[in-house]
């Protein structure tokens, strides 16, 4: 579990949840580029994963100025600690108060005592798996619940959601004194960092890529495991069932807690700090520091809309949250109008497998698989020297590096309206805005619209140079690494 | 993105927490049901032959044989009766059919070493000086019985107590005439007769199994154990159930005041075992309703339970399905209860006119009445064991057993101190007291159900 030991202080101790050092992707390799930008910082690592067995490889080499790094993972089974204690109504009382706290509307502008919930109420892990009040809680607000879910869901959402905070409380005691504490998302990880910070008193800085709780959110809505027991009514109304809802709530208080604590809460682009606020987060600890990347080194992978064929590519990870379904229909429409067009999906497959099935079903389906290819995980600037339209479809996105280094390559994007991709290709404000648009921006799932946006920057190389020459200059002007380094530098105060 | 995400997901993927509660039979008959059968054949073939022939020594020593067979193949098969009971009920859950008949066959070897190890051991220790072909048709006998309770809990799990009555008569009937056939060669030729009905007994069981679950794949035992979860606390278990319900007897036997010699070093107390045996058979009316209401009626409520938590019921449904669990299982002790109470009624009644009726001396009238009330008791308690086993609780039953052996012990001791005018009743306390115990705990049990169910199963 354990490497690069040695406790002498650290300088900033990264909490990740779900992230680099295992899976590759966007904030990864961002944690990766801080991690390098700054080497004459000791960095400590802590890695959050869900059980051991989703995390097979390590993507990144950790960097020598990493002089710790612990993984643990929340859904594995954990050892019981603590004695069982005799639990009394006081006990009961307080969680009964929290709870009450918890609910949104008494959770505006509430202040959570992070000492309470770091000892979990001084409630024993034991105590929470097997305690007889524990369970007669657990029972009496399930009768208060007016639209029940089964018991059995209930239960186990209940238990599965509430354990990993007493392996939490665990890693907070054991973790050696830093500077600053840095997360890379609010959830389990932003929490864990509350704790840390708390305990520590050293400085909390949560820099969100995506809004994790919207990310959640997604998730659960999405969620065909989430048995609904009254799905046709549910459905019908459009009522969120009680299990989802719970979910939700739960991460909104994590995220609460984790910018109660913060010192800072950095985001990517303008558009995030709506949610941010919406979370409880106080206006004035929000900052935003927009991702950078090595202009130079995209470079020499520019060309002219001659120099390539009718080349589009796709280029992140096989996930939903992707959408590469729409993708392949948009590219379906297009392949109807020209069929010399080549699609391309250019990403690591492994994360879902179920989903990437599905995918390569579709497009066995409508028949195109001369035309649309998987690519898997290749050099982004290689990719991008061979293509003409680089495409981005999400149904959420922070702030895509996808953009920015098609951008420096000179090819021009169509996305859809999420994260801050409209800023990213429209510009941020006036004065971003006047050098033009480096693409087209379109509605999320709508694949007539994305094929006839990438229609015309397929066709009509006036325009494709125009857009070429407006994505360059603007990453170049705003979206350089070195300025990112430069605004985390006056964090860290260094 | 970062974020566990989708994993979540893993949370209420619980069927594993929930894959191990389930229904196994507890052949619970066994305990008190094929031997019932057998002491029947035994008693009948002894007033069959006091019609026919003049030696009723031959008879007695035989009887007394063949008692001896049956109570100490049971208490030596008790290491593995419910073991093996709950190993072959897990194996039938997990639907590996084919390989029932494989594992069969290894049971019945580790049976065979078993009570051979005994047969050898008390052999040479207290049978040296008994004529040779004595000694080896006892010990078949004996092996032959082991094996008979273990395929006896194997037919009985299939549920096809028909089957299992008809083989039990036939093979008896054929010890009755064999017996008759055979009476001029004597003891010898009753225990021919008795190894002979034995032997057939033997295979009619194992077709019954075989013929319900064929099958020849080779039982892979390295990899069964390796998944399959064995409850070793049922072997000590399974062995003090079984001791428990001999120590009574076998304490008269022993004691010089009520015993004598009969057959070398086997001896026998005809003032305790008359009265107790012809008792046993008059649990035959409450067997009957223990079949109809815990293995039918309460089984199907159980299943109603597990279904509506695995179903996705809510707390309510849970816990109404709960209280039609425990009014079944209530309604199946109190029909018990009844039906006893009716049959001890007459019997006490009539104690003395039976017994005069059946040629048994009327000093046993008191000991016969003690001994109705005790072996409906134990019934009782047998019907308690049988809910606790449904419910898992391994743990419940081996106490009860504990306190029914250590009972029996000390108020037999007891009785044996003061005199006559108490044989018997220390078999009866022993059991009211366990019972009311039994019945105690639960309800409380029943409670609690829910609670024990979600909070103590965590981690399958």
């Amino acid at each position: 579990m354990t490497s690069n030991n040695s406790t002498d202080s650290i300088d900033i101790l990264l909490v990740l949840e779900g992230t680099y050092p295992y899976v590759r992707g966007g904030v990864s390799s961002w944690i990766n580029n801080i991690i390098l930008g700054f080497p004459a910082l000791k960095f400590g690592v802590i890695f959050l994963g869900s059980t051991r067995n989703d995390y097979s490889q390590k993507h990144y080499d950790l960097a020598s100025n990493i002089v710790f790094y612990r993984e643990f993972f929340l859904y594995e089974r954990q050892e019981l600690t603590g004695k069982k204690k005799n639990l009394t109504e006081t006990n009961i009382n307080n969680i009964q108060e929290s709870h009450k706290a918890f609910n949104k509307n008494n959770r505006m502008h509430n202040q959570f005592d992070i000492e309470k919930l770091k000892s979990n109420f001084n409630i024993t892990h034991k105590d929470f798996l097997e305690h007889r009040a524990i369970w007669e809680y657990i029972t009496s607000t399930y009768e208060s619940i007016k639209n029940k879910p089964s018991f059995i869901d209930y239960f186990w959402t209940i238990r599965g959601m509430h354990e990993p905070l007493w392996l939490l409380s665990q890693i907070c005691s054991e973790m050696p004194h830093s500077s600053i504490i840095h997360c890379a998302s609010t959830g389990y990880a932003g929490y864990l960092g509350a704790m840390i910070s708390h305990s520590q008193n050293s400085r909390l800085i949560i820099s969100e890529h995506g809004i994790y709780t919207k990310e959640r959110r997604i998730d659960l809505m999405l969620a065909e495991w989430i048995p609904d027991r009254n799905a046709l009514i549910e459905q019908s109304n459009t009522q969120i069932s009680h299990i989802r809802s719970l979910w939700i709530r739960f991460f909104e208080i994590l995220a609460q807690v984790a910018y109660q604590q913060a010192q800072f809460i950095v985001n990517l682009y303008g558009g995030a700090q709506q949610l941010q606020i919406k979370d409880q987060a106080s206006p004035e600890k929000l900052l935003t520091i927009p991702n950078g990347i090595k202009v130079s080194d995209f470079s020499e992978y520019r060309h002219s809309f001659d120099d390539v064929p009718a080349v589009i590519a796709l280029i992140g990870r096989i996930v939903p949250i992707k959408d590469i379904k729409t993708y392949i229909r948009a590219a379906h429409i297009l392949l109807k109008k020209n069929s010399n067009i080549i699609a391309w999906i250019v990403g690591p497959e492994e994360e879902d497998p179920e989903y990437f099935l599905e995918c390569q079903l579709l497009i066995e389906h409508l028949q195109l698989e001369s035309q649309i290819q998987f690519l898997g995980y290749q050099s982004t600037a290689e990719i991008l020297g061979k293509i003409r339209v680089s495409v981005l479809c999400s149904i959420s996105e922070g702030l895509p590096l996808t953009i920015l280094e098609s951008f420096a390559a000179g090819v021009p994007v169509v996305a859809t309206d999420v994260g801050s991709c409209s800023e990213l290709i429209h510009g941020r404000d006036t004065d971003d805005q006047s050098l033009g648009s480096a693409g087209y921006i379109v509605d999320i799932a709508n694949p007539e619209a994305l094929a006839s946006a990438i229609f015309l920057l397929l066709n009509n190389s006036t325009i494709w140079h125009e857009m070429s020459t407006i994505g360059i200059s603007r990453v170049e002007r705003y979206y350089q690494q070195s300025q990112m380094f430069s605004a985390y530098a006056t964090l860290y105060q260094i | 993105m970062a974020g566990i995400g989708f994993e979540l997901r893993r949370i209420l993927k619980n069927e594993s927490y929930f894959g191990l509660l389930k229904g196994y039979t507890y052949a619970g008959i066994v305990a008190s049901g094929p031997w019932v059968l057998s002491i029947t054949g035994i008693l009948l073939l002894g007033f069959l032959e006091k019609f026919w022939s003049s030696n009723q020594f031959k008879i007695i020593q035989f009887q007394v044989s063949v008692t001896y067979l049956i109570s100490f193949s049971l208490i030596i098969t008790g290491f593995v009766q419910l073991f093996f009971t709950r190993f072959m009920a897990d194996i039938l859950f997990r639907k590996k059919i084919a390989m029932v008949v494989g594992i069969l066959f290894l049971m019945i070897f580790i049976t065979t070493v078993l009570s051979g190890i005994f047969v050898f051991i008390t052999g040479f220790m207290y049978f040296k000086s008994e004529p040779e072909d004595y000694i080896l048709l006892m010990s078949i006998g004996f092996i032959e019985l082991s094996n008979i309770w273990v395929l006896t809990i194997m037919a009985s799990s299939i549920k096809d107590y028909n089957g299992l009555v008809l083989n039990y008569f036939i093979a008896y009937f054929l010890i009755i005439v064999i017996g008759l056939l055979l009476s001029n060669y004597g003891l010898d030729g009753y225990l021919i007769a008795f190894d002979i009905g034995q032997a057939i007994l033997f295979v009619g069981l194992f077709g019954l199994v075989c013929f319900q679950y064929p099958g020849t794949e080779n039982p892979d035992l390295f990899s069964i154990l390796k998944t399959q979860k064995l409850f070793y606390i049922l072997i000590p278990t399974g062995f003090i159930f079984n001791a428990a319900i001999w120590a009574d007897k076998i304490m008269f036997w022993f004691n010089p005041e009520t015993s004598g010699t009969v057959i070398g070093p086997l001896r026998a107390s005809p003032i305790y075992d008359v009265p107790i045996f012809l008792s046993y058979l008059l649990i035959i009316p409450g067997l009957a309703v223990f079949l109809m209401r815990l293995e039918t009626d309460f089984v199907e409520a159980y299943n109603n339970f597990y279904d509506s938590i695995r179903n996705g019921g809510l707390l309510s449904e849970i816990i109404s399905a709960k209280n039609d669990m425990i009014s079944t299982a209530k309604r199946g002790f109190i029909d018990i209860i009844k039906i006893q109470s009716v049959v001890i009624f007459i019997t006490m009644t009539y104690s003395s006119q039976i017994l005069s009726f059946l040629g048994y001396s009327k000093d046993y009238t008191r000991i016969f009445d003690f001994d109705i009330i005790g072996v409906s008791l134990q019934l009782l308690l047998m019907s308690i064991i049988n809910v606790y086993f449904y419910l898992d609780r391994r743990g419940r039953v081996f106490f009860l057993v504990t306190i029914f052996l250590i009972g029996n012990i000390f108020f037999t001791e007891l009785t044996l101190k003061f005199g006559p005018f108490y044989y018997g009743s220390g078999f009866m306390f022993s059991l009211l007291i366990v019972d009311l115990i039994g019945l105690y705990m639960l309800n409380v049990d029943f409670t609690n159900l829910e609670y024990e169910t979600f909070m103590k199963s965590h981690y399958g």
